[in-house]
């Protein structure tokens, strides 16, 4: 947009609202919360990945020093709930279904006391066949991981059968046509891990209960609204009875938008009649979080003799693990990854959702991305290769470009793919693609929604001129609110730091579908500047009246309204205001339009439409040690179409943190398990990347501006995570030829695969 | 993790709250492993003696025979000692990579070698370069030659009670090259997937006269690839030798699989390391 010169406030780099607290130390974090008499729970979790519990005796437990209460499935009727399927407990009833899963807690007055008093508890379990792989889980004669799931409540657009619990299809056209039409057809089968979402603060709840039915949470989520309505559905009561309040989140990157140690916190403080608190230690978060989901991927794909791409058939096969949580979404919308930013004039796409006994999965930020962008950008330089085309030319020849109708009947506005793609290739200097022996370049490309969902904001003039916003969401580290600060502050005519943000609080902030979805900044600031628009209304008739002028007449600059040379400034409106009864206040809601997609062609989707969709490009330029099967990476661009940058700086942020947390996810990071027993359950052994690990990461903002986002932004933070999977094992396959279909990239897979 | 910390103020002293107490009790210096276990509840210990104010078993002292380095010294010491990283290459190139810098403020030599894991870093080089031990009993002191210090994982040939003082180094004459590899999944925070140090004496005319090929994470203590040493002493280093030796040392290499990395795995890559290893050395003179 080259109207940004006029901008005064978005388009800026200006520091963060939040930044000093943060760097000094000062800010408040959730696990910093504490309350006078506060005491401490820890959890039981089952040894087993299925067993029928025989026994459970607390008697030892309860006398143990220190110990004020202790529960269990039986001490507590609490409800069942889930995402999409009720198939989660608080705490284990009859049957325990993975390894990990909560069978007992107890509240002590140290964190030292409930840990050894968790030995006292004499559980006696019978074990039960167990299945671990997604593809027997499917066969007929697999193991139920619920045998009850027929009476398990679930949302309609769940289809399930068994050990199946969810299922999506996209249909285009006819594909067994668009094969036998095909020149070539290339099959391929990819496998992903799971991995931890790496936030550095462990996922903790402080919880009071203020009467029978009602009680605070004070904790990490990122979604309060959702937060409250789970919890009130577990405990029976009514929601607006839970106030969640977050008093500051240690990252979150999708980790904590579901439950984690809230209900624990709430049901042993109501046993304790005392504050609890509970936090999970790194080996919990590292054996019991909710992982990206491992998925198998099947990918069919027929072309012409130029590479233009005639058919696509494929499967996304996610393990859920035992109880559904994000999987059927992460399903669902993997479809739409499977499909990519490509002209599919035949395409027959599924997703399924698979239980397993394996430990719950989550939606880690862009929950259906990394995986099928891995499966579909390899198998796009696969196919390059056998043609003996570049495969940045095998991408021109497919990519969408403005106008084009995706593969859900989308037309496509606003597309800057194929600058992306250039911009990319370009800057990681595509013309030299294998530099030196054992070096090599690899891109790949992907596309994202800015997800919908509701966000509300309230405005009030205060008496010294400046602007107090409230708003329902979390600001979990990515500047979002900042950002929409920013676009207030530019509606205003005011200054950044003329702001003040109020969030996180469900019981004084407006709703908000909340920090996640990349959504957060998009649709706070869009609610935000419509509330902002009627409060300057509000101030420019009181400013007129007082300066006995027109309306129309008023000039507005440096936080007051003129009249020729008269002025009334901003807080002498506001102290006029509050006087005279009232004060200057407004209020906006605003969610997303829909983006118009044919229905026909999808089934049980979740997220059929693609609303404000962003584009992205990743190139990687690497060497492979051909003795030790090591990769170091030289070089990393990501070129984004990010509609408008309203705060470059943050933007960026987000960009090279993805790639990096996306690099993880392509060398290192793994939560291995075998029979549903994590292996690796410490910070030793799961491996995130360090400073050595990843070079800096060169942005390349591309902006086609978003019509509904505010100055035309479009959602930017999961993007980034999507393409260094299948960026990096393109450059790997460039470098030394080795062709990796199973994530992560390791060394060992190099030199021995 | 429940236990009694005794402060010891001298070795003897150690020796003494030793002896008074029960099995299952344990030296702690750094702790940095220690710790880990206990929390994890891989090791259970009712009494640590905590050695890490003993002034005399700091520091490290140079003389005519070498260097003598204290068996409180941590690998940062280490690292930021001039001339001790100067004259063994390989011990510092093993020293920086310990964990992280925080691991590496606090870890120690003596728990280095004491907690005898087949994966420790700093124990690797030490056995490539013939470090001497000296060990405190009730009995008295003692030397231990480094490759008879390690039985197998987190087991040694020290008597209960016995603790190590200090670590001596052997002054290397002539044209000597020493150098430390290690293979992880990441670049930095890493435990080692297998690791190798190399020291090589050479004479006058460039035939080699003392090798020795310390391995780490193939077996289930740091070992010395004994008969490949025997390969490179008394000869001229050219790519057909150090190809035979570096597959020699593999056949010396027992490697287990665990979620780190397979057998397989470390079986190739100890092959590589240890070739990289004497070429590097054999590129130096």
């Amino acid at each position: 947009m080259t109207a940004a010169k006029e901008f005064e406030v978005v388009g800026k780099r200006l520091n963060r609202l939040d930044g000093e607290g943060k760097v000094t130390g000062a800010a408040v974090y959730a696990s910093d919360f504490a309350l006078p008499g506060m005491l401490h729970g820890k959890i039981l979790r089952s040894p087993h990945a299925h067993a029928r519990i025989v026994r459970i005796d607390t008697t030892a437990a309860r006398k143990m020093p220190g110990v004020r209460a202790v529960v269990t499935g039986a001490s507590q009727k609490l409800n069942r709930f889930g995402n999409f399927i009720k198939d989660f407990e608080v705490f284990a009833s009859e049957r325990v279904y993975h390894v990990g899963q909560p069978v007992a807690g107890i509240a002590a007055d140290t964190e030292y006391a409930a840990k050894q008093a968790l030995r006292a508890i004499e559980v006696e379990y019978a074990e039960l066949p167990a299945v671990f792989d997604v593809m027997e889980a499917l066969d007929k004669a697999a193991p139920l991981v619920h045998p009850d799931w027929q009476s398990l409540k679930a949302a309609p657009i769940i289809v399930r059968e068994g050990n199946r619990c969810s299922r999506t299809v996209i249909k285009v056209g006819d594909v067994e046509e668009g094969f036998r039409n095909s020149y070539r057809v290339y099959e391929h089968v990819f496998r992903t891990s799971a991995v931890h979402a790496g936030y550095t603060e462990p996922r903790v709840a402080v919880a009071q209960w203020t009467a029978s039915d009602q009680a605070t949470i004070w904790c990490n989520t990122q979604l309060l609204f959702d937060t409250q309505s789970t919890l009130a559905e577990i405990f029976g009561i009514s929601p607006s009875h839970i106030r969640v309040i977050v008093p500051g989140i240690g990252g979150g990157f999708g980790g904590k938008l579901r439950l984690g140690m809230e209900h624990y916190a709430m049901a042993l403080a109501r046993a304790a009649k005392r504050p609890v608190r509970v936090m999970s230690s790194s080996e919990e978060e590292l054996t019991a979080a909710l992982f990206r989901q491992p998925t198998t991927i099947e990918l069919k794909t027929g072309v012409d003799r130029e590479g233009h791409i005639l058919a696509k058939q494929g499967r996304i096969v996610v393990d859920a693990g035992a109880c559904s949580g994000s999987g059927p979404l992460v399903a669902s919308t993997g479809t739409m990854i499977l499909a990519g930013p490509y002209r599919l004039p035949n395409a027959n796409l599924e997703g399924i959702s698979v239980y397993t006994n394996n430990h719950p999965n989550g939606s880690i930020r862009a929950p259906s991305g990394p995986m099928p962008n891995f499966a579909t950008e390899s198998q796009m330089d696969m196919i390059a290769e056998d043609l003996g085309l570049d495969p940045l030319e095998l991408r021109r020849r497919n990519i969408l470009r403005e106008g084009d109708i995706a593969v859900n009947g989308q037309k496509m506005t606003a597309v800057g793919l194929e600058e992306c793609l250039d911009k990319a290739a370009v800057a990681i200097g595509w013309d030299h693609r294998k530099p030196e022996h054992n070096r090599g370049k690899g891109l790949a490309c992907g596309w994202w929604m800015t997800s919908r969902g509701s966000s509300g904001s309230y405005l009030k003039l205060m008496q010294d001129g400046t602007l107090t916003m409230m708003v329902g969401v979390v600001e979990m580290g990515t500047g979002a609110l900042t950002g929409a600060a920013q676009v207030v502050a530019e509606e205003m005519g005011m200054k950044l730091t003329d702001i003040n943000v109020v969030s996180a609080d469900s019981l004084t902030t407006p709703y908000d579908f909340g920090s996640q979805g990349s959504r957060t900044m998009f649709a706070v600031a869009n609610a935000s500047r419509e509330a902002a628009r009627d409060l300057l209304g509000k101030m420019r008739v009181r400013a007129a009246k007082a300066l006995g002028a027109d309306e129309q007449a008023l000039a507005m600059r440096d936080k007051a309204f003129w009249s020729g040379e008269k002025k009334i400034t901003f807080a002498e409106l506001a102290a006029q205001a509050n006087t005279a009864g009232g004060g200057l206040i407004a209020e906006a809601t605003y969610i997303a339009p829909a983006a118009e997609h044919d229905a026909s062609r999808v089934q049980n989707h979740f997220s059929p439409s693609w609303p404000s969709p962003s584009f992205h490009v990743h190139a990687t330029d690497l060497s492979v040690d051909d003795v030790l099967g090591e990769v170091t990476i030289n070089r990393y661009v990501v070129a984004q179409d990010v509609g408008y940058a309203i705060n470059p700086t943050y933007l960026e942020g987000q960009l090279e943190g993805g790639a990096v947390q996306g690099v993880g996810q392509a060398l290192s990071e793994e939560i291995i398990i075998a029979n549903g027993h994590v292996q690796n359950g410490n910070l030793t052994d799961y491996k995130m990347p360090t400073a050595m690990d990843v070079p800096k990461i060169e942005v390349i903002l591309v902006t086609h501006p978003s019509v509904a986002g505010p100055y035309g932004a479009k959602g930017v933070g999961e993007p980034p995570t999507i393409q260094p999977p299948a960026a990096v094992a393109n450059a790997v396959a460039a470098a030394c030829g080795k062709r990796i279909m199973h994530l992560p990239i390791t060394a060992e897979k190099i030199l021995l695969g | 993790m429940d236990f009694r910390l005794h402060s010891a103020k001298s070795a003897d002293h150690a020796l003494e709250i030793a002896a008074g107490l029960k099995e299952g009790w344990r030296y702690v210096a750094g702790g940095t492993d220690l710790v880990i276990q206990l929390r994890r509840g891989v090791r259970k210990s009712d009494d640590l003696i905590d050695l890490s104010s003993i002034a005399s078993m700091r520091g490290i002292k140079e003389d005519e025979s070498g260097f003598q380095l204290g068996a409180l010294c941590t690998h940062k010491d280490i690292e930021l000692h001039e001339g001790l990283s100067a004259a063994y290459p390989a011990l510092l190139a093993a020293a920086r990579v310990v964990g992280g810098h925080q691991i590496r403020n606090v870890g120690t030599v003596g728990g280095n070698l004491a907690n005898a894991s087949p994966a420790a870093d700093v124990a690797v080089a030490l056995l490539a370069l013939d470090a001497l031990i000296d060990v405190k009993g009730r009995s008295g002191a003692r030397v231990v030659e480094i490759d008879e210090l390690f039985v197998s994982s987190s087991k040694t040939t020290l008597a209960p009670g016995e603790l190590i003082e200090r670590v001596r180094l052997p002054r290397l004459t002539g044209e000597t090259h020493s150098a430390f590899l290690k293979v992880g999944r990441r670049k930095a925070m890493e435990i080692s997937v297998v690791s190798a140090a190399i020291c090589l004496a050479f004479g006058a005319n460039g035939v080699c006269e003392k090798a020795r090929i310390a391995l780490g994470a193939v077996g289930p203590r740091p070992l010395r690839a004994k008969a490949a040493e025997r390969l490179l002493e008394g000869a001229k280093i050219d790519a057909e030798l150090i190809a035979r030796v570096a597959a020699q040392a593999r056949a010396e290499c027992t490697p287990r699989s665990d979620p780190r990395a397979s057998a397989a795995y470390r079986s190739q890559v100890v092959e590589g390391l240890v070739k990289r290893g004497i070429s590097q050395c054999v590129r130096i003179s």
